[in-house]
């Protein structure tokens, strides 16, 4: 075997090599390195190892050498190639790291925006705590003016640039509204955990008490965008205290959003939303912080229809006065009804009483809630600070209100549990369950009113089987979309799974899309399942900052789902399981 | 043929492993309470033995062992899970679609 042979051969592939090739091989690459090296910086090249003897090897080298240049072309030629290739990556790199030199030039068409505008805003502006705002200005500027790398989508290329500059000055207001979004991916969303919240800079010296931690409260102003999803890095981001999601396109909130429990206010307004995930009331409740809740305008499900809207107080005389002028109506209303029995068209009437006497007993249910409580159970100090400083002022300066300094100050508001719609029973697989109505969630879109019951009361369907304990098949999807990806599972299932395993996974997958895990947990167990076995819709009061409130935004519609028929019914007290958890807290 | 209801019946992989298991506990799957009704006729009433030929051994002792946990935990509110190992999952997953379980 000849050596010009091995040469020919691509390098790696040769198993056990003979010594004096690998010799060979390895002097190579290191000399390819020196020559390369060497002609184009100014530093010294690597020197030699005291190991090897200079002159033989020196040699055998240059045999190597003159073998390779002849093969490419003549030194000349050669050398300009190699030149050209290394100064331009020398110059992609350098651009990211040195700012005086390439930030001018704007010849280059691979120039990255994104960089340059950054060390723009750091070079030129000496103090950058005064000059926040006039970056916020420049950045939309800038944005629009440019165009997104190939790797990336567009839409995320801006919201990157856009975070990149909020990162650069640690400023926690990231306001990444009205960039026509239509989606952001996690990667963009995980560069928030590095945010670091900029110190107040003060003449004097600060005391201990003036201790401020560096940890930011993150503000994110994702509205007017067309998000249809979230990335579920979203609910990772432990640190956020007001999320905006304000005219957007989503159709639900997952019930991940409990996973922010910091959040202090929430605007869900002008979205698509039917229900919200019962998991939020958690958030409200005395565990949480939320104190500001906009859902409204959103096609949410309505439990009773109201014959007449008018605002009421959200308190105790507020609600005792609404209920007397309901019930003097419904006694009017009887009356006319028993006055006009006799006449044709009564049809009318007594539709009109139907909904004037759920609309009284739900507000009265609301009412009794509120006096079993007392006063102040419902309000305290802190909350009505918070509700004059929010009536008076205008969003965008009750934001930066809502400082860390407030977040510990007792609040005391509890949501109030209403109303619930009859349960959705589904069987092992998913399908729904004999005798069980279609589920709120596969409602078509004009259903707008889902009627339920102040009760709750509800009986599981006859099972011999343990209706607590789940099912092989949801412990079988638990384990496998826990240790393989959705790919792998379709690629290893068999040629003739059933239809409906198939949906089962893709549903699955959708929901790991959006909740970054394949799992959801049950909202009266806790304990985590891939296919839910019931599902259905609560009414609640959760209002927390909002003291005069329409009559018909008082309820709103809260989705719960289950891992197993028991989880929806509590044989004990015969009542739906999990309220006292949040009233009695 | 003439002690139709017994106590036990007897499940049968497809590798020929056999587990005899409470009729109660196998009932709960739904394919095998239709295969031992009574009414049925089928020859697995009859026998009181089922053979599954898509089952094999290892994957029909899990099955069984979840039968007598769903058994167990009849009446209890706080069921444990049961441990299912990866490397079975996807055949667990065929075999309790197919056994209504």
């Amino acid at each position: 075997m000849s050596q010009e042979q091995d040469h020919d051969l691509p390098e790696p592939p040769s198993s056990p090599p003979f010594f004096p090739q690998h010799s060979l091989s390895f002097r190579k690459k290191r000399s390819h390195s020196i020559y390369s090296e060497a002609a184009h910086t100014s530093s010294d090249p690597p020197v030699f190892s005291s190991d090897d003897p200079p002159e033989a090897e020196g040699l055998e080298n240059y045999a190597a050498h003159r073998k390779k240049r002849k093969y490419r072309g003549t030194w000349w030629s050669h050398e300009l190639v190699v030149g050209t290739r290394n100064i331009k990556t020398k110059g992609e790199l350098s651009r990211n790291v040195d700012s005086g030199v390439w930030l001018a030039s704007d010849d280059t068409q691979d120039s990255l925006p994104d960089a340059t505008t950054l060390l723009n805003h750091g070079v030129q502006h000496e103090d950058p705590y005064s000059t926040i705002e006039e970056c916020a200005d420049e950045e939309a500027v800038n944005i629009t003016s440019s165009i997104a790398p190939s790797y990336i989508s567009q839409d995320d290329f801006i919201a990157q640039q856009a975070i990149e500059c909020y990162l650069e000055l640690g400023d926690e207001r990231i306001d990444l509204s009205d960039l026509s979004l239509s989606s952001i991916s996690n990667a963009t969303l995980k560069s928030l955990h590095s945010l670091i919240r900029n110190p107040r800079i003060t003449n004097e010296a600060p005391s201990p008490e003036h201790y401020e931690s560096l940890t930011p409260f993150l503000q994110l102003f994702l509205s007017r965008n067309a998000l249809r999803t979230l990335p579920f890095e979203l609910w990772n981001l432990q640190n956020l205290s007001v999320l905006s999601l304000r005219n957007n396109k989503l159709t639900e909130l997952p019930s991940c959003i409990a996973k922010l429990h910091n959040l202090i206010e929430l605007n869900l307004a002008g979205n698509r939303l039917r229900w919200l995930p019962w998991e939020l009331l958690r958030l409200v409740g005395p565990g949480g912080k939320l104190r500001r809740l906009n859902v409204r305008p959103n096609p949410l499900f309505e439990g009773i229809e109201f014959e007449e809207v008018s605002t009421v107080i959200v308190d105790i005389t507020g609600m005792t006065s609404t209920v007397d002028y309901l019930k003097d109506k419904l006694d009017i209303a009887r009356q006319e009804s028993v006055n006009h029995r006799q006449l044709v068209s009564s049809d009318n009437l007594t539709e009109r009483l139907e909904k004037l006497e759920k609309q009284c007993a739900w507000t009265e249910k609301l009412c009794n809630v509120f006096r079993s409580r007392g006063e102040k159970g419902l309000f305290d100090s802190a909350y009505s600070a918070v509700r004059h400083c929010g009536e008076s002022s205008s969003f965008q300066d009750r934001v930066s209100t809502v400082g860390p300094a407030q977040t510990h100050a007792p609040y005391n508001y509890h949501p109030a549990f209403i109303a619930s719609t009859p349960v959705t029973f589904f069987r092992f697989d998913g399908t729904l369950a004999p005798y069980s109505q279609t589920p709120p969630t596969a409602l078509p879109l004009d259903v707008r009113h889902l009627p339920a019951s102040l009760l709750g009361s509800v009986a599981p369907p006859p099972t011999t089987a343990s209706i607590y304990a789940p099912s092989l098949l949801d412990l079988a999807f638990r384990v496998s979309t826990q240790h393989l990806s959705h790919a792998q599972i379709l690629s290893l299932l068999p040629s003739d799974t059933p239809l409906h395993l198939l949906q089962v996974l893709d549903a699955a997958e959708n929901v790991r899309k959006t909740n970054g895990s394949a799992q959801q947990d049950c909202s009266a167990c806790g304990r985590p399942f891939v296919i839910a076995r019931t599902e259905w819709i609560e009414y609640w009061h959760c209002a927390p900052d909002t003291f005069c409130c329409p009559t018909d935004e008082l309820f709103l519609p809260f989705l719960r789902r289950g891992c197993s028929w028991g989880c929806a019914f509590d044989p004990a007290t015969d009542e739906l399981y999990g309220h006292s958890e949040l009233a009695d807290n | 043929m003439a002690d139709q209801q017994t106590e036990y019946v007897t499940l049968v992989s497809s590798d020929g492993f056999e587990f005899k298991v409470l009729r109660s506990a196998a009932c709960l799957a739904g394919a095998i309470k239709r295969m031992l009704d009574p009414t049925s006729n089928f020859a697995e009433a009859v026998s009181n033995r089922c053979v599954f030929e898509n089952i094999n051994g290892v994957v029909l002792e899990k099955v069984c062992e979840y039968l007598y946990y769903n058994e167990k935990h009849k009446e209890s509110k706080d069921v444990p899970d049961m441990d299912i190992p990866p490397e079975l999952c996807l055949e667990l997953l065929m075999a309790a679609d197919y056994l209504d379980v």
